[in-house]
């Protein structure tokens, strides 16, 4: 669909009714595509001059090496292979049909909007690709559009912008990543075992021993680290005439996925209790004091926080055609994605209660409970992220 | 219903050993006189002035005693530590000799507490209790001490439904005349004196008198749900963002359940100890009733802990690379064992009573001496249920505990009167 095309002609090419359009409705499908070169057609099949299917492909993904699929059967290189299909003049090797043969068919949302009035978050994220194709878009004050880890293809004949985002960080077309997956707290550590039970006293006027003191809880289990950030995907966003509106200007934004922050902690495991003291005994009409409780153990180290999750590099630029005399109107943004943060360390864990002390013999005394142990440290606060992620580059392609 | 209140007034002959026995108690005799209750809390140092206070029989009287003191019940015990107070009783109230061995067991005691009282008139109301008992915190001793309670009364008056009893104490009691009022039907005593057992068990044990029931078992943990797969979205749909080993997908099996905890053993009743009660003259009916402590029931097991359940597999994904498929989902975790039943306690020990009355009163006294019960076994504690696997699949449950067995019966006290069993 060359930018030359009108919305309806886009329309129509998208399968929708252009009497149903003309009526002031808006269309929204799911077009089942049954092929990879149906798919082509979908998503690349606007340009077809060879030149500038070419130059379209090195600015949606640059420069990249292609192997053959003789020798690389990995998802990047199959990735690779069929962008530039699609999008380029590389023709497909039967052999990367048959290996994406079972992804068909696949999904491709596509809508068509006369008139679109957006006054708040519009988010455009979904599980493939999507097409919009609108006459005229209003972004009223409030207003924005988001898309997340999704492929765009974005036809609008007339963009006015009044007002701005007013949301911070956010900008009127903001071509993003997603958080990486928050990472799962530490198992909780193992209480300490229970100390061994005191030696029962004996009849030759022998108490009841102490018992063992219980043995430390273990140490919390560390926090997984969080996920890298998924990546922002190309997007082709054409202007067909002007920018207007009372700011006269559009401000499109591109950040690729931050890393998820890490998981906390698991909390320490709680001291073992004390060993119980020994029984006295009783011997006929006497008997002997029983042992005193063992102490508690300590409460085991939280666990270390989880490292954050790396920043991940855009997967696709972003190309913007637009009339030549509108494109100082365009203003770029650029951020990188940053490293997830680490998590902090878990919770030290409680300490063990003292045993109970062993119980009497006749005319004697019970022993004394043990003491309690220490609490447990709380664990380290764990790594930050190594690595940000690299935005997309976004093409300014004045017409 | 109403009484008449019986005439209380003693023979000069009855009236001087009254007294006379007030006096070994070191009792004032002037105050019993103007109708006042003695009561004293002593320590006596050696087995001889327990027999001169506790032991009213003749010489005659307690070589007969002593054919039969060692009755199959009580020698059955004469290795337990119960042997030893056996034969020292059997010194003070039936002229055994002591065994060697047993003057330094016996000297453990010593001195012997004792709770002495003289009253020359004592009135039981209608359905009242007169628990003569003592308890070792008089003394500031624990309750495992051997105790010693001795009246001497004058008149016993005993109203319908009136009752007189000692709770596990040695005890003596020496009554120059009892009055039994006849009964209206309204009372609710079957008896008049009861020889009872301790309020507490005297074995060897600890813990309550019924055992304590088990602990349930643990139950097991869930299985963790299979670790998702991290996909990110592509121009092609998915791909993996960091590689895993697809048996991470699957869910964990529920951890076992754990077992129950054993009922814990129930203590052995109470025990009666010998008892000798001393009529010069009776009136009316007299029952004298005797029975050891119900031996307590094992706790029951508790139950088994719950089987966790499985895990759910994580949910495939169509990659480009191909079909990532499901994780398995984990079965679930068996269910504990229950905990065994307890085992009962055996009902208490008894000693012998010695009923001595004038012979013509003899036909005026009942007896009822009944059996220590056992306690019950505990129930076995419930076998805890199969994890459920995220497919509805149940584990196997836990087996039951197996119940407790119940105590021994204990033979009831042989009650002598006039030497008679």
């Amino acid at each position: 669909m060359a930018t030359t095309l009108n919305f309806y002609e886009r329309a129509e090419r998208l399968g929708h009714s252009v009497e149903a359009l003309k009526g002031g409705q808006a269309i929204i499908s799911s077009l089942m595509i049954p092929d990879i070169d149906r798919l082509k057609e979908v998503l690349g099949g606007d340009v077809t001059e060879p030149v500038l299917r070419e130059k379209r492909l090195r600015d949606l993904f640059g420069d990249k090496l292609v192997s053959p699929a003789e020798d690389d059967g990995s998802e990047t290189a199959i990735l690779n292979r069929v962008q530039r299909f699609i999008y380029g003049n590389d023709p497909l090797s039967d052999l990367d049909r048959q290996r994406t043969k079972h992804l068909f068919p696949f999904e491709v949302k596509a809508a068509s909007y006369p008139d679109q009035r957006i006054t708040e978050k519009w988010d455009l994220t979904d599980k493939g690709p999507v097409v919009l194709n609108i006459g005229k878009l209003t972004l009223e004050d409030g207003g924005y559009i988001v898309i997340h880890n999704t492929a765009l293809t974005f036809y609008a004949d007339v963009i006015e912008r009044n007002g701005s985002a007013k949301t911070q960080s956010m900008y009127d077309i903001n071509i993003l990543g997603a958080t990486g997956a928050t990472g799962c707290t530490g198992s909780a550590g193992n209480e300490g075992g229970v100390g061994g039970p005191g030696v029962n006293g004996q009849c030759n006027a022998e108490p009841g021993k102490r018992g063992e003191t219980g043995q430390r809880g273990a140490t919390g289990g560390t926090g997984s680290p969080g996920g890298d950030g998924l990546p922002s995907l190309a997007a082709s966003i054409m202007i067909g005439k002007s920018i207007g509106g009372s700011t006269q200007q559009l401000h499109i934004m591109t950040r690729s996925g931050t890393g998820g922050a890490g998981g906390i902690g698991g909390t320490g495991g709680k001291g073992g209790r004390g060993g119980v003291g020994g029984d006295g005994v009783t011997c006929g009409c006497d008997g002997t004091n029983g042992g005193n409780g063992g102490n508690g153990g300590d409460g085991g180290r939280g666990g270390t926080g989880g490292s954050g999750g790396n920043g991940t590099d855009a997967n696709g630029n972003i190309v913007i055609k637009v009339p030549a005399e509108e494109a100082a109107k365009i203003i770029t943004h650029r951020f990188a994605a940053p490293a997830g943060i680490g998590a902090t360390g878990g919770p030290g864990g409680e300490k063990g209660e003292g045993g109970d002390g062993g119980r009497e013999g006749k005319h004697h005394s019970r022993g004394s409970r043990g003491g309690g142990g220490v609490p447990g440290n709380e664990g380290p606060r764990g790594q930050q992220g190594a690595k940000e992620g690299q935005p997309a580059v976004i093409v300014l392609d004045k017409e | 219903m109403h009484h008449k209140m019986a005439d209380n007034t003693l023979q000069p002959v009855q009236l001087a050993a009254f007294l006379d026995k007030a006096s070994q108690f070191g009792h004032d005799t002037a105050l019993l006189m103007n109708g006042e209750e003695a009561v004293s809390f002593l320590t006596v140092d050696d087995l001889v002035q327990i027999s001169r206070w506790f032991c009213n029989a003749g010489e005659q009287e307690k070589a007969m005693r002593l054919r039969t003191f060692f009755n199959p019940a009580i020698a059955a015990r004469s290795r337990l530590g119960q042997g030893m107070h056996d034969r020292g009783e059997a010194f003070a109230f039936a002229g055994a000799a002591l065994e060697e061995g047993d003057h330094y067991g016996l000297s453990r005691h010593m001195p012997f507490h004792v709770k002495v009282v003289s009253v020359l008139t004592k009135v039981i109301k209608r359905d009242e209790t007169w628990d003569v008992s003592v308890r070792g915190a008089v003394w500031g001793l624990d309750d495992m001490e051997e105790l010693y309670v001795a009246l001497n009364i004058g008149t016993l008056i005993l109203a319908p439904g009136a009752r007189l009893v000692v709770r596990g104490n040695v005890f003596s009691l020496l009554c120059q005349r009892v009055i039994c009022m006849p009964g209206d039907g309204d009372s609710s005593a079957a008896y008049h004196i009861g020889i009872l057992p301790t309020p507490f068990s005297v074995d060897f044990g600890y813990g309550p008198h019924d055992g304590a029931h088990g602990m349930a078992g643990r139950n097991g943990r869930n299985g963790n749900n299979g670790r998702e797969a991290v996909v990110e979205r592509t121009l092609l749909g998915y791909r993996l963002q960091a590689e895993l080993d697809p048996a991470e997908m699957n869910g964990e099996n529920g951890e076992d359940g754990g077992p129950g905890h054993n009922g814990a053993k129930g203590r052995n009743g109470g025990m009666a100890k010998l008892a000798e009660l001393t009529f010069r003259q009776v009136e009316g009916r007299l029952t004298v009733f005797t029975q050891a402590g119900k031996g307590g029931d094992g706790g029951n097991g508790g139950n088994g802990g719950d089987g966790g359940n499985g895990g759910v597999g994580a949910p495939g994904h169509t990659l480009i690379r191909g079909l990532l498929p499901r994780g398995a989902n984990g079965h679930g975790g068996k269910g504990g064992d229950g905990g065994k039943g307890g085992n009962g306690g055996n009902g208490g020990l008894s000693s012998n009573i010695y009923i001595t009355v004038p012979e013509a009163d003899m036909h005026k006294v009942t007896r009822t001496a009944l059996p220590a019960e056992a306690g019950r076994g505990g129930a076995g504690g419930r076998g805890g249920r199969g994890g459920i696997g995220p497919d509805g699949i149940s584990a196997a449950h836990g087996d039951p505990g197996s119940n407790g067995m119940p105590g021994r019966s204990r033979p009831a006290a042989v009650i002598l009167l006039n030497g008679q069993v």
